[in-house]
């Protein structure tokens, strides 16, 4: 036997539980390797000063309040409902650890169900804040400066701007083919009846809705946008009546002025027409089919130039006599409420913002509950199981 | 205990009180006191933590009487509920302060157990000296909570492999070796205090050695 097998059985030996043929081998060894011989007798020793402890006696009367508790027990069991300090006796830091855990989890989940929808509440706030800035911006082409309420462009109006730029060429300004465009938003508090109102004004006045589309979002709120045709001459009227439909947060005029490209065209039509004109006459005194067929392929050829450049004009015409109007309806937003003066207002004004914002903050934790309810209905189960099976494998 | 002893056996009380009778049960306390109480002591190393420990687990024993089948005997049985009573405390314990035995025991003169303890003398009457068992019982306590409840139900209490293993709901090979350990390592913290000295030859060795040399060593 090697001595470490022999360290192994030293207290079963001292105890005289070893089997007889091992423990004659341990003998044996003990009888010839002086070191284990020496760890036997330490704890041979060490068992000795164990044994000679005297009992230790409770302190008095100790069995009595036992007695005591057991008949308090016996009389009222306690209920199985576990009270608040109990389980921080049972659960103690881990449990808060684990509850901290489950509730950051809950949080980070909540968050992440969230973003969706805030990001895209972030990328509207944005386009409709540079929409607010490029009110007035943006209205370039035909209207002025000065203030966007006054300066909502006399139709035929030929600013200075625009003479400034284009010198190489002056039209008339009520000749100007200018196409005219208009981004409003309105808050309204009907979203129904607005939307109704604007499409009825928009076919009253001659015109049609392109497009139009509407959302539904939270507290049953809707808001939607439409996209206007109406005639050129109907443009400011049609725009001034939708803007009593609700209180306008933004607008935006824009128009392109295509008088250039149109004047370019139109001339280039003209020495064309005037070419056909010219190969007519030519083809009268025409004499050989060789000069008859040369003729007809270059008055073939200008023709179809005529014909792609009227219909360049026309489309040039429509786009010029119908403006474009988007009008984008929004639900009212909550009104800033107005300062409130005096010690006592503030105080009161003050205690009830706070208390709307718990009030806010419970919300949110009792909605952060829900979402943890699952992960710790888990736990709970999951513990639980953990329990019965050590209880059962205990008794 | 003033009284005199009940006749009835554990088995009687037990099925008396399994039957709702607390006087009964009061029986087997004053019985088991002492043993509930000492492994709580020695495992909490606190008498105040102790008694609160040991009441406990009469009363969880109580409350849990009906589990008891009698696949044990009744006193081994209590050991168990007392053992993990004693765990679940020590754990929850950790949370809350380190369990010493270093405190001094209730009675014990202030700032006896601090003094090196004098080693010399009869081995007899060393263990007599209260400071003598208080840093045995440091040293019980300084071992691991695993090891110092083998040493207290084997070496204090006397209970045998198959007991233990039992109370502990383990192998009687995993006990066996678990009581070597646990002793060897009380041994060394034992040394380190010197208590015993490397080499000991023990009182037994000793008396043995008495006997064979007609008493005239030394």
């Amino acid at each position: 036997m090697k001595c470490l097998e022999a360290l192994d059985h030293l207290s079963a030996y001292l105890d005289d539980t070893l089997e007889p043929g091992l423990r004659k081998q341990l003998e044996q060894h003990l009888a010839r390797c002086p070191s284990c011989h020496r760890e036997v007798d330490e704890l041979r020793a060490t068992v000795e000063l164990c044994r000679t402890l005297p009992e230790v006696a409770p302190p008095p009367g100790f069995g009595e309040a036992v007695g005591r508790a057991v008949r308090r027990h016996a009389a009222f069991p306690p209920s199985r409902r576990r009270r608040l300090g109990d389980l921080w006796a049972r659960f103690g830091y881990r449990g808060v650890a684990a509850a901290a855990a489950v509730l950051v989890l809950a949080v980070v989940l909540n968050q992440a169900l969230d973003n969706p929808f805030t990001l895209r509440a972030d990328v509207a706030d944005t386009t409709e804040e540079a929409r607010r800035l490029h009110l007035d911006v943006k209205t370039a082409g035909s209207s002025g400066g000065g203030e966007p309420e006054s300066a909502l462009p006399a139709t035929k109006d030929a600013p200075a701007g625009t003479v400034e730029t284009q010198p190489e060429l002056w039209v008339p300004a009520d000749e100007r083919k200018i196409i005219r465009n208009a981004d409003v938003e309105l808050a309204v508090e009907d979203f129904d009846r607005a939307f109704q109102d604007i499409v009825f004004l928009a076919e009253a006045a001659g015109g049609y809705v392109e497009s139009s589309s509407f959302w539904k979002g939270e507290e049953g709120r809707k808001g939607g946008s439409l996209r206007l045709r109406v005639p050129q001459q109907n443009f400011r009227t049609v725009l001034a009546r939708i803007e009593e439909k609700g209180q306008v947060l933004s607008r935006n005029l824009y128009g392109q002025d295509v008088t250039q490209a149109y004047v370019d065209t139109d001339a280039r039509l003209k020495a064309l027409e005037l070419q056909e004109q010219q190969l007519g006459q030519i083809m009268a005194r025409a004499n050989t089919v060789g000069e008859v067929l040369q003729v007809q392929a270059e008055l073939g050829r200008v023709r179809a130039q005529i014909e792609s450049l009227t219909a360049v004009l026309r489309n040039y015409d429509r786009l010029v006599s119908f403006s474009t109007i988007a009008v984008n309806l929004v639900p009212p937003r909550e009104p800033v409420p107005p300062p409130v003066e005096g010690l006592w207002a503030r105080m009161v004004d003050a205690f009830l913002r706070s208390l709307k914002w718990l009030l806010g903050a419970v919300e949110r934790l009792l909605v952060i509950a829900a979402s943890a309810f699952p992960l710790v209905a888990l736990a709970v189960l999951g513990y639980a199981g953990w329990r019965l099976r050590r209880r059962r494998s205990h008794s | 205990m003033g009284e005199a002893p009940d006749a009835r056996s554990d088995r009687e009380l037990v099925r008396e009180a399994q039957n709702g009778n607390a006087q009964a049960f009061e029986v087997l306390v004053a019985r088991y006191e002492r043993k509930v109480y000492g492994l709580a002591y020695h495992l909490c190393g606190d008498a105040e933590d102790a008694a609160d420990v040991a009441q406990e687990a009469f009363l969880k024993a109580f409350s849990s009487l009906r589990g008891f089948r009698g696949q044990s005997s009744f006193s081994t049985w209590l050991y168990r509920v007392t053992a993990n009573v004693c765990f679940d405390a020590l754990r929850s314990r950790r949370r809350r302060k380190t369990v010493s035995l270093d405190r001094p025991a209730p009675g014990l003169a202030p700032g006896g157990m601090w003094q090196v303890p004098d080693t010399s003398g009869d081995p007899a009457e060393l263990v007599e000296r209260q400071e003598v068992r208080t840093a045995v019982r440091r040293a019980i306590g300084r071992l691991h909570p695993d090891h110092r409840m083998v040493v207290v139900l084997r070496d204090l209490h006397g209970l045998s492999y198959e007991e233990i293993a039992q109370v502990l709901g383990l192998k009687e090979g995993t006990v066996k070796s678990r009581i070597n350990r646990a002793r060897l390592a009380l041994r060394d913290h034992l040394i380190a205090a010197e208590l015993i000295a490397t080499g000991a030859v023990s009182r037994s060795d000793r008396e043995a050695k008495g006997a064979a040399e007609g008493g005239d060593s030394r």
